[in-house]
């Protein structure tokens, strides 16, 4: 009994030195940028950008003026006029570049798709072709750079909201895609992709 | 006192020392080897290698922390790149969602304190750490995630106790409103300012002319420490007090205005400029003291107190226990009949047993709330707008005594991209003098020199195998 009581002391009182042992890491291992990844937040993840990027591209492309028109339209996706007013940090690029090239690959032709955000490298081989300092290529000259059709905007907006009582914290995140007719202002396509997500931290980060 | 006793009484006594001496091994700086630190340090600011090398020893239980505080000194000696690098990590961190965390579960333990688990800041930290994110993308012309990263600073501010102290961080929906304003955004410059209005109604909104931003941060930060106020009906662990004096800021400039108009009938001439000094006082946008201090309790203050009526009881019956092992005892050295010796004997012997169990539990129940913070971080933050001309590439700071006595100058530069211009002073350095953060590890390695360790010496060469032996020494 006295040594039992003694044996339960001591591990009474080592057990204020249990030990919570350094991680020995975690190789790398690839994820699928489609699925839920392994740290997740409230925020946009890359599971959305994939998913609505691949949502957006599938219905524009079911847009007659944008991808049935006779002459296939000169178009302008990138970011400068995709405004973020989220809570959430992003890279806007990361968005418009995967929509621009998933459309580019999936219309065939059907659109043109202009890189407005070359024109500062096209114009500079532009002026050193005119200047003869390179010779003039194979495809051969234009009177000038494309002028585009159309062009995206959009914008990300999000609403927060936070329970003190049980931590709970929640963000609907809206992404809405336009494509406005670059003459007339007539937006010609629209799209929209929302999510909400909710989550409690752990109580001892409350 | 029979030889069993005393044995009883020494391995009792080893039990207690083990409690004492014991920590876990989260808390302690772990051996990296030299090449590694070597190879990590090597695009690092020389300045702050040893603060680097404490991130390295001290792994993720204080990697936000870490990278916090060398995330601002990096800001402060100019380092963007780094900066944002240091600072994105930690956003990630604190932006992630801890469920069933191993370590978060040790934390709740009994007998584990509150520390061993990854830090990730009280929410005056975290909207901090958001705010110099969001200067960053400022001075980058970034003004989108400008805006996103103060907004993501005003939402950790919403978990306050009190009512009246949640989402009161004005800095944040005042900075919010300028990225708004900057990017062009007229619509949502015009809520975000009108939010701020309701937390800070006196502090003026920028005019319409204004294209530059000024702040300048004075003081140091709050410092923690754990206690608990028995007259509070809400148990509340983490305390705060404020580390400075109050400061204010004059900020003083060359700006170039137009002369005198030519007289009527003279000749038409370019205008002349002439050079006029401006001193113009910074506002108090924000007390961090104040954001820290008025947070109220935790949740997890809750799970403290349990810890602490654990480590009360388990000593009342120790003492108790204590108590009685002396009655006994003595009962057993004054009784003439042996039987009573015998019985008293046995019953003093259980009695202490008792006694030292409950006393150990009573030690190793571990109630201290987590203390380590960002130590870098000001006591204050006054801003001014004013409108700027691009001839204007500094500002001189003057920093002042509450009795206008002045304390010191401090030159901030001005960048500019994009359509604002941002400047940033602070009044006490960046650089955390100590390159551990406070409470960041033992008692003992908290104040033993950081040694960053040399690389090993390279290994001579070993002979070609076809090479001729040496010649024998004559």
């Amino acid at each position: 009994m006295r040594r039992l009581m003694i044996v339960a002391s001591s591990a009474l009182a080592l057990s204020a030195c249990q030990t919570v042992q350094n991680s020995a890491g975690t190789p790398t291992t690839y994820q699928d940028p489609a699925t839920l990844g392994a740290v997740k937040g409230v925020g946009i993840e890359s599971q959305d950008i994939v998913s609505m990027t691949d949502q957006m591209m599938r219905d524009m492309l079911t847009e007659p003026r944008l991808a049935n028109a006779a002459t296939a339209p000169n178009v302008i996706i990138d970011a400068e006029y995709f405004v973020n007013e989220s809570s959430s940090r992003i890279n806007r690029n990361s968005i418009t570049d995967r929509l621009r090239v998933s459309l580019q690959r999936a219309s065939q032709g059907r659109m043109n798709f202009v890189g407005r955000h070359y024109a500062n490298m096209v114009q500079s081989e532009r002026n050193l072709k005119r200047q003869g300092v390179v010779d003039k290529a194979t495809t051969g000259t234009a009177a000038a750079q494309k002028g585009g059709d159309y062009r995206l905007g959009g914008r990300i907006t999000s609403q927060d909201a936070r329970d003190p009582r049980t931590g709970m914290m929640s963000r609907y995140t809206q992404i809405i895609f336009e494509m406005a007719d670059l003459e007339s202002g007539d937006i010609v396509w629209s799209g929209i992709y929302e999510f909400s997500k909710a989550a409690a931290d752990d109580v001892i980060y409350r | 006192m029979g030889k069993h006793s005393a044995v009883r009484l020494t391995m009792s006594v080893a039990a207690a020392a083990m409690v004492s001496a014991c920590q876990t091994t989260r808390e302690q700086e772990t051996t990296v080897k030299p090449e590694v630190v070597h190879s990590y340090l090597a695009d690092k600011p020389a300045q702050l290698h040893k603060h680097y090398f404490v991130t390295l020893a001290q792994g993720q239980r204080n990697k936000v922390l870490n990278d916090m505080r060398l995330g601002l000194a990096n800001i402060e000696l100019g380092n963007d790149a780094q900066a944002e690098h240091l600072l994105d990590d930690a956003l990630t961190q604190i932006e992630t969602i801890y469920v069933n965390n191993e370590n978060a579960a040790k934390a709740r333990e009994l007998f584990t304190k509150e520390l061993v688990k990854d830090f990730k800041g009280e929410p005056y930290e975290r909207a901090m750490a958001y705010y110099y994110r969001g200067l960053l993308y400022l001075k980058a012309g970034d003004y989108d995630n400008a805006r996103a990263s103060f907004k993501g600073g005003f939402l950790q501010d919403s978990f306050a106790d009190e009512a009246q102290n949640q989402a009161d961080f004005g800095l944040m929906p005042f900075l919010q409103g300028w990225a708004s304003r900057c990017r062009g955004n007229t619509v949502t410059a015009e809520e975000d300012f009108k939010e701020f209005k309701a937390i800070r109604p006196g502090f003026p909104l920028p005019g319409n002319a204004d294209n530059a931003l000024v702040l300048v941060e004075t003081g140091s930060a709050p410092v923690k420490y754990s206690a608990t106020d028995p007259d509070s009906t809400k148990p509340k662990y983490l305390k705060y007090r404020r580390a400075s004096a109050t400061e204010t800021a004059m900020v003083k400039f060359t700006d170039q205005v137009a002369g005198p108009a030519p007289a009527k009938g003279a000749k038409a001439a370019a205008p002349v400029m002439k050079s006029v000094d401006r001193a113009v006082p910074a506002n108090l946008l924000e007390d961090v003291y104040y954001q820290a201090s008025t947070r109220g309790g935790r949740e997890f203050d809750s799970v403290l107190a349990g810890k602490a009526q654990f480590k009360d009881a388990a000593n009342t019956v120790g003492n108790v226990a204590m108590t009685g092992a002396l009655v006994a005892g003595a009962l057993a050295m004054n009784s003439t009949n042996p039987q009573t010796q015998r019985d008293s004997a046995a019953a003093a012997g259980i009695m202490l047993l008792m006694a030292v169990a409950a006393k150990a539990a009573a030690e190793a129940a571990e109630p201290d709330a987590d203390i380590r913070y960002w130590d870098n971080l000001p006591d204050r933050v006054h801003a001014l707008t004013l409108p700027l001309p691009p001839s204007v590439t500094s500002l001189s700071v003057d920093l002042l005594a509450s009795d206008g006595t002045l304390l010191r100058t401090r030159e901030a530069k001005v960048t500019r991209a994009g359509p604002c211009a941002i400047a940033w002073a602070r009044g006490e350095s960046a650089v955390p003098a100590n390159p551990r953060a406070p409470s960041s590890t033992s008692g003992q390695a908290m104040f033993s020199p950081v040694v960053i360790p040399p690389l090993p010496a390279p290994e001579p060469a070993k002979p070609a195998p076809d090479a001729p032996p040496p010649e024998p020494k004559s």
